[in-house]
């Protein structure tokens, strides 16, 4: 459906359009999404959002316009609205050409189960988990959600992409006289959804954490559950990663191209076609995506560069679909009996960069977050905020557990657990 | 246009519903990037949707379409009836409104100058001039600059009657210049100061008079002191204070969030319901009044997206949180019979959630200027702009940056410093506030990009401060690892 409209919208701007080169860009989300709090649902929605984006060239000038009205008549007079904006706006320096066919293939599939997830089934699913919280006298917030988003791409010189996907997710925090945890699951696929083992799962650490104690901040050795390591880690996927940044020297990685700056386990790329995660394959200029790696074997080896950086210095341009850090075998408990004094951090919050010359980011620990000693969870432990830089821990990182996919609508990541040493934990909360 | 949205209360009314309500709105934004001396984007946007929200049995149902026909409408109406319906096989408390008195009535932002109607070439030669400016600095490689505008037009209709207009405007430009040298970068915003308003407020700012001072700021903190590690005392300017307010104040007195709405995402507050009246949240000199009638405030609305007007109260009086942020769905659970109209949703498409207004820091009542605050303080640090921000999921520990700062000793600015961090718990950083500057100095600045819910909404509003003194902060122990 969503594929023909885009083929009637780009048909209609070709046949209306007078620009010297222009790129469209389509839209559409569709999405639902139940959401509990205090044992009860709290909001429950959905949605449809369409758009159309057009940026247009006369001469150099450029002017990019988006809108919702996606009628026949609208789309002309749209068109038309962009050439002027863009006879008014200044000469693009940085403009190329826009891209040509390339016969790129993309597959568009969708679970069909997604498509059939409704808002009966989201309410089964929320009365499934409240009704178990209340069996176990507890407070359950949470959501279960669908989206399906579509996204096309066309060029005057001949692109015509088009691509698909479907997800959903799931996630739950249980409270327990104040005490929290949290689990969530998502994939491409409904059966990769497990409300069930998430609620349960949330619910053993909330018991865990029961009579927490106060420990001290500091570095130590912890163990990154791979969902924490998600959230985390998707800053290598944006924060001065740049070409132009780098060789001009406002980069983390200024100056460190070719260079061992991770430990020599750490593989990092991005890869559209990854069977656990594919993400979306070509740019919003129509570019496509391939497997790249940034780190291999621990050396920094690339860094995404735009087409106009790469054209000036004789590049690949290349872009971030999504991010894989190759994982291990061994599990998160496993990972534990490493460990001889530190914390097991199941969740992470409020991740921010602090200064991004070394990428140093902060945050706190949430939910889930354990003391270890002698290879074994002791007890739980009061929260902290930490201050480390994620180019550090994977320099210091002692072994990779297995990964975990997180199918997120930002940058998908895959990332595994991780035991990594001196992480530092540098200022203590009232809990 | 408004007839769709009459159409659809028509067909809402024709439903067994408990309540409802039907949002049409137009979203009109422009936003203009640069990058030195290249324009790297001009893009305008223009949606137009409708939000039917539904109560049936106590469950929220909420469906949203871009398709303006009659078909569609029905089909919409009918999706949200059904989403409350299913919801009902869940045995749960009720959602339970508040019965505010339903409004009729019109609001539009106050404005000089439609900054849609200001041509084009007008806005980039602000831009290339900034950069012509900052650029052309030693050592300066990158000048961003940025301009935002934003038109909301809105009808909002109930079932109980409420009939309703509102025509909301934004207006923000910012700029920042990175210095490379020494084999290190830094970076000075002129920071984001947008207002709701017209395009007067960008000329009101002679945004080109600062570019070089911006630029040589970015130079100096690459040659600066790095901060200390240890306990100073801060001077919190306006610009900077706003972020600290907002996560500190605003965030941890939204009732959603104090109710445990947010626990699953957005996190849940210390600020809880018997703390109301007798938590003593700051010292006594502090003030926090909630505003969303203050011209220019980015929450200024009129009307919130319950069809509640926009109203004026204290948060904070005299240091003791007395109240906080409330929607229709939450204020009974504290006991209120009306709502502070705090509900907004950041598209048609979105179901309104509970958001922080305009929420400022009352001016100090003895006078004080800014130069009087920095001569009283014998060791200490100014901090000017936005940086670095993180708080915890209960809102006592954060840690803030800033974007630029100045070391103070004997009374005296005695020069500029870099990598200052402070990290605080909340109710003893407030409390440790001993000075606020006198409303001479009260400046507002607002927030653009406030994120939170599921899915996540982004929403805007103001937070007005006078410089501030805080005692004893703790500062650098981020890089003190």
């Amino acid at each position: 459906m969503a594929k023909k409209r885009f083929e009637r919208i780009v048909d209609k701007i070709n046949s209306v359009i007078d620009a010297d080169d222009y790129i469209i860009n389509y839209s559409k989300t569709e999405n639902a999404l139940t959401r509990i709090a205090d044992n009860m649902i709290t909001q429950n929605v959905d949605r449809v959002k369409e758009s159309l984006s057009l940026t247009v060239y006369k001469g150099k000038k450029k002017a990019s316009l988006s809108t919702s009205n996606l009628n026949d008549e609208s789309i002309e007079s749209f068109v038309k609205k962009c050439e002027n904006v863009a006879e008014l706006s200044m000469e693009d320096k940085e403009y190329l050409p826009s891209l040509s066919e390339d016969s790129q293939k993309i597959d568009t599939s969708i679970d069909e189960e997604i498509l059939k997830f409704d808002e009966k089934a989201r309410s089964e699913i929320a009365k499934g988990v409240i009704q178990k919280a209340e069996n176990a006298k507890v407070t359950i917030a949470g959501a279960v959600s669908k989206s399906i988003d579509s996204l096309g791409v066309a060029t005057k010189n001949g692109v015509f992409k088009f691509y698909q996907n479907g997800r959903a997710e799931y996630s739950n925090t249980i409270d327990m006289s104040g005490e929290k945890g949290n689990a969530f699951s998502n994939g491409f696929f409904l059966r990769e959804l497990t409300p069930e083992q998430n609620f349960e799962e949330a619910l053993n650490d909330a018991k865990m954490l029961q009579n927490r104690i106060e420990m001290e901040p500091g570095r130590y050795k912890i163990v990154l559950s791979a969902r924490a390591a998600t959230k985390l880690f998707v800053w290598l996927g944006f924060a001065g990663l740049d070409r132009r940044a780098v060789d001009e020297g406002y980069s983390p990685y200024s100056g460190k191209l070719g260079n061992s700056l991770f430990s020599e386990k750490i593989n990092i790329y991005t890869d559209p076609y990854y069977n656990k995660m594919p993400s979306i394959p070509f740019s919003t200029e129509g570019l496509p995506y391939d497997r790249r790696y940034i780190a291999k074997n621990g050396v920094l080896t690339d860094v995404p560069c735009t087409r106009f950086w790469a054209d000036k210095n004789g590049l690949v341009p290349w872009g971030v679909s999504n991010l894989i850090i190759d994982g291990g075998e061994k599990s998160e408990e496993e990972l534990i009996k490493s460990v001889d004094r530190g914390f097991y951090i199941k969740d992470l919050w409020y991740i921010r960069l602090v200064k991004m010359e070394e990428l140093l980011l902060t945050g706190m620990t949430r939910n889930g977050f354990f003391y270890i000693e002698d290879g074994k969870i002791k007890n739980g432990s009061t929260h902290f905020r930490w201050n480390d830089s994620p180019i550090r821990m994977l320099k210091d990182i002692i072994e990779l557990g297995r990964s975990f996919n997180h199918v997120n609508n930002y940058i998908p990541v895959s990332v595994p657990s991780m035991l990594i040493d001196n992480f530092y934990l540098s200022s203590k909360t009232l809990f | 246009m408004k007839d769709f949205a009459k159409y659809a209360l028509e067909v809402v009314s024709a439903e067994k519903v408990d309540y409802a309500d039907v949002r049409l709105r137009t979203t009109k934004e422009e936003r203009i990037t640069t990058f030195n001396d290249v324009l790297r984007g001009l893009v305008n946007t223009d949606e137009t949707g409708i939000g039917i929200r539904v109560l049936v049995n106590g469950r929220w149902g909420f469906a949203a379409t871009p398709y303006l026909t009659k078909d569609e409408i029905e089909k919409t109406v009918k999706k949200a009836v059904s989403i409350a319906k299913a919801a009902a096989i869940v045995s749960q408390k009720p959602i339970i409104l508040t019965k505010d008195k339903p409004a009729v009535g019109k609001f539009k932002t106050k404005i000089e100058k439609d900054p849609f109607s200001v041509p084009l070439p007008e806005k980039l030669a602000l831009l290339t001039e900034i950069y012509e400016k900052a650029g052309k600095v030693k050592n300066i490689k990158k000048v961003m600059g940025m301009m935002y505008f934003k038109k909301m037009h809105q009808y909002f209709l109930s079932t109980e009657g409420a009939d309703i207009e509102n025509e909301i405007y934004l207006s923000a430009a910012s700029y920042e210049a990175t210095a490379v040298a020494k084999g290190d970068f830094q970076s000075r915003m002129y920071q984001e100061f947008p207002r709701s308003a017209g395009y007067e407020w960008i000329e009101k700012q002679d945004l080109v008079s600062h570019a070089e001072r911006i630029a040589e700021d970015a130079n100096k903190k690459i040659v600066a002191k790095k901060g200390p590690v240890g306990k100073k005392d801060l001077i919190l300017m306006p610009s900077h204070i706003a972020l600290t307010i907002h996560e500190s104040v605003g965030h941890p007195t939204e009732l959603d969030r104090v109710l445990g709405w947010e626990a699953n995402f957005a996190g849940i507050s210390f600020a809880t319901t018997e703390k109301r009246g007798r938590f003593q949240y700051a010292s006594p000199i502090v003030n926090f009044v909630a505003d969303n009638t203050l011209e220019g405030g980015l929450a200024t609305w009129g009307y919130d997206d319950d069809g509640v007007p926009g109203k004026r109260w204290h948060i904070i009086k005299d240091g003791v949180l007395v109240n906080y942020g409330s929607t229709r769905d939450t204020a009974h659970y504290i006991g209120d019979s009306e709502s502070f109209g705090c509900n907004r949703a950041d598209s048609f498409a979105s179901q309104p959630i509970n958001r922080i207004p305009n929420l400022s820091l009352m001016p100090g009542e003895k006078k004080l200027s800014l130069n009087d605050l920095i001569a009283d303080t014998e060791d200490g640090i100014l901090i000017d702009g936005r940086g670095s921000f993180s708080i915890d999921q209960r809102r006592y520990n954060f840690q803030f940056g800033g974007d630029m700062f100045y070391e103070i000793k004997n009374g005296k600015i005695v020069g500029e410093l870099r990598d200052v961090i402070y990290q605080a718990i909340t109710p003893q950083f407030w409390n440790s506030c001993d000075a606020i500057c006198d409303e001479t100095e009260w400046k507002m600045y607002g927030i653009l990009n406030c994120g939170k819910g599921e899915p996540g909404q982004v929403a805007q509003m103001t937070h007005g401060a006078s410089p501030a003194r805080f005692r004893n902060i703790d500062v650098g122990g981020a890089f003190n690892g």
